[in-house]
């Protein structure tokens, strides 16, 4: 009996219980600023995958020269762009253990390489740091529209003082409350 | 029964329908207020295979574009592997949630549908839920041509909302058909019986509910081939990307039904089938209500 009842769990959850589901595939590469005194800022690169690239190009270029120029960036912002501050940027950054509430972002840029689009921008943080203490930033989207992978080379960079000690990790975690498995970047300083 | 009632749980819980986050849309609450110290150093088995799905699908996706460079080139012959692929990448693309398995998944598990007429039901599910795209970007390019995106958007809620309420309809066709059997004092029909009863018509709303709403996946395959001026190769890849889609759909509605109907032989043979049939009957119904309401408050 047992063995039947699990076959109806199994075969019921059968259409549930595979997740993949996005519509855009982006690259994202990280880059984060820290200082003896504070974490100052992290930047963000993401590059789109062609087709989601192409309904950008159809929406925003507005004279059809086949790319975006500078005049056509602010339309990107605003059209394709400033909505994910209800996403929080879809970046989640924990430092020491407590939520980084994401609350703006700046240097807001746009640029056709490739045919990929890429959107660059920073997230200014500014949040004091002393003695040693553990950074992760995951980027991830919960509703599952989106897919972020790392850059396979060189996903991170860190643009930090001498003196400080970093270590830095990449793993595919599991965050249980969104249903999501994304890759966390974990960076453990030691500031002398 | 416990198991019956976690199995609609889940079934709420892990329901997922929204718009692109980078036009519209707003995430639910949870998402807004998650704690991300909840998780754990393993993606897991389930984790590992998801993230594998998506890579399979952004690697087709790729190669679509590659072989769209490649029939610009006046390589006709390429036309064939972007048929191939988006073949394909519908079969990958409605494992996912979303695509009307849900309802589908309520319906069948509620109503004793054969299980022939449940692969038939999911499979135009499916196909209708790409070909919609088809049909709402194609409009839009010849009435708007320079918004298609925008418009898609503000198409694609408005359809989903409809589709929402009729989903919730559904439920609540279901949910009183329960409480009717139930309280029923009659012997409950044999699922035979009630296949022969179920007509075509009873049936068209689940298909409907998730047939109406466009697919962005073959949306935004109809955006790019249009950019390329390859709007007719476009449209066969998402013809064949709404089969793929509908081959999926249509099996997942098989094993729902072969579940259901493992259920049913349990319960006749412990003489406790009304009650089984109202249970599923009522799960389903409180389900597709649910997943309704959840829509129209979050």
């Amino acid at each position: 009996m047992k063995i039947k009842y699990s076959l109806l769990l199994f075969l019921t959850l059968l259409p549930l219980s595979l997740s993949a589901h996005p519509h855009v595939f982006i690259d994202a590469r990280v880059n984060i600023a820290i200082d003896t005194m504070s974490l100052q800022y992290i930047e963000i690169e993401w590059e789109f995958d062609r087709m989601f690239s192409s309904t950008i190009i159809s929406q925003f270029d507005k004279n059809r020269n086949g790319t975006i120029d500078s005049a056509e960036i602010p339309l990107v912002k605003k059209g394709a762009f400033d909505n994910l501050r209800e996403y929080g940027y879809m970046c989640h950054v924990m430092i020491n253990g407590k939520k980084f509430r994401i609350r703006k972002v700046e240097s807001f840029s746009a640029e056709y390489r490739n045919k990929k689009i890429s959107y660059m921008f920073r997230i200014p943080v500014n949040c004091s740091i002393s003695g040693s203490g553990t950074v992760t930033i995951a980027i991830y989207d919960s509703t599952s529209f989106c897919d972020f992978q790392l850059f396979k080379t060189g996903p991170l960079s860190i643009k930090k003082d001498e003196k400080i000690l970093i270590q830095s990790q990449i793993k595919r975690v599991s965050y249980k409350l969104d249903y999501v498995t994304p890759q966390e970047i974990r960076i453990k300083y030691q500031i002398p | 029964m416990k198991k019956i009632t976690i199995i609609a749980a889940l079934c709420i819980i892990t329901t997922a329908l929204y718009g692109n986050p980078f036009f519209s849309g707003k995430p639910d609450t949870k998402a807004k207020e998650q704690n991300i110290t909840a998780k754990t150093e393993s993606p897991g088995i389930r984790g590992e295979i998801s993230e594998k799905m998506k890579l399979y699908q952004k690697e087709i996706r790729e190669n679509i574009s590659g072989y769209f460079d490649e029939i610009k080139n006046r390589n006709y012959h390429y036309i064939f592997y972007a048929i191939m692929a988006s073949l394909l990448y519908g079969i990958l693309h409605a494992i996912g949630p979303g695509h009307g398995k849900i309802t589908l998944s309520s319906y069948v598990m509620a109503k004793a549908v054969s299980t022939g007429r449940t692969v038939w039901m999911g499979f135009l599910s499916g196909f209708s839920h790409a070909m919609s795209s088809l049909i709402v970007i194609s409009v839009i390019i010849l009435i708007f041509e320079k918004s298609i995106v925008r418009n898609f958007e503000s198409v694609q809620n408005n359809l989903t909302n409809i589709s929402f309420a009729i989903i919730c309809a559904i439920g609540i066709f279901l949910a009183a058909g329960a409480i009717r059997l139930l309280l029923s004092r009659n012997t409950p029909p044999a699922p035979e019986e009630k296949n022969t009863r179920l007509s075509k018509l009873s049936a068209a709303p689940v298909i409907i509910s998730a047939g109406i709403i466009p697919c962005p996946g073959a949306a935004i395959i109809l955006i790019f081939s249009y950019t390329m001026g390859l709007y007719i190769i476009g449209i066969i890849c998402v013809t064949a990307m709404s089969l793929g889609m509908g081959l999926t759909i249509g099996i997942t509605a098989a094993a729902v039904s072969v579940a259901r109907k493992t259920g049913d032989s349990m319960a006749s043979r412990k003489n406790i089938s009304r009650t089984v049939f109202g249970i599923f009957q009522m799960a389903g119904g409180i389900v597709l209500i649910i997943t309704g309401i959840a829509w129209f408050t979050t």
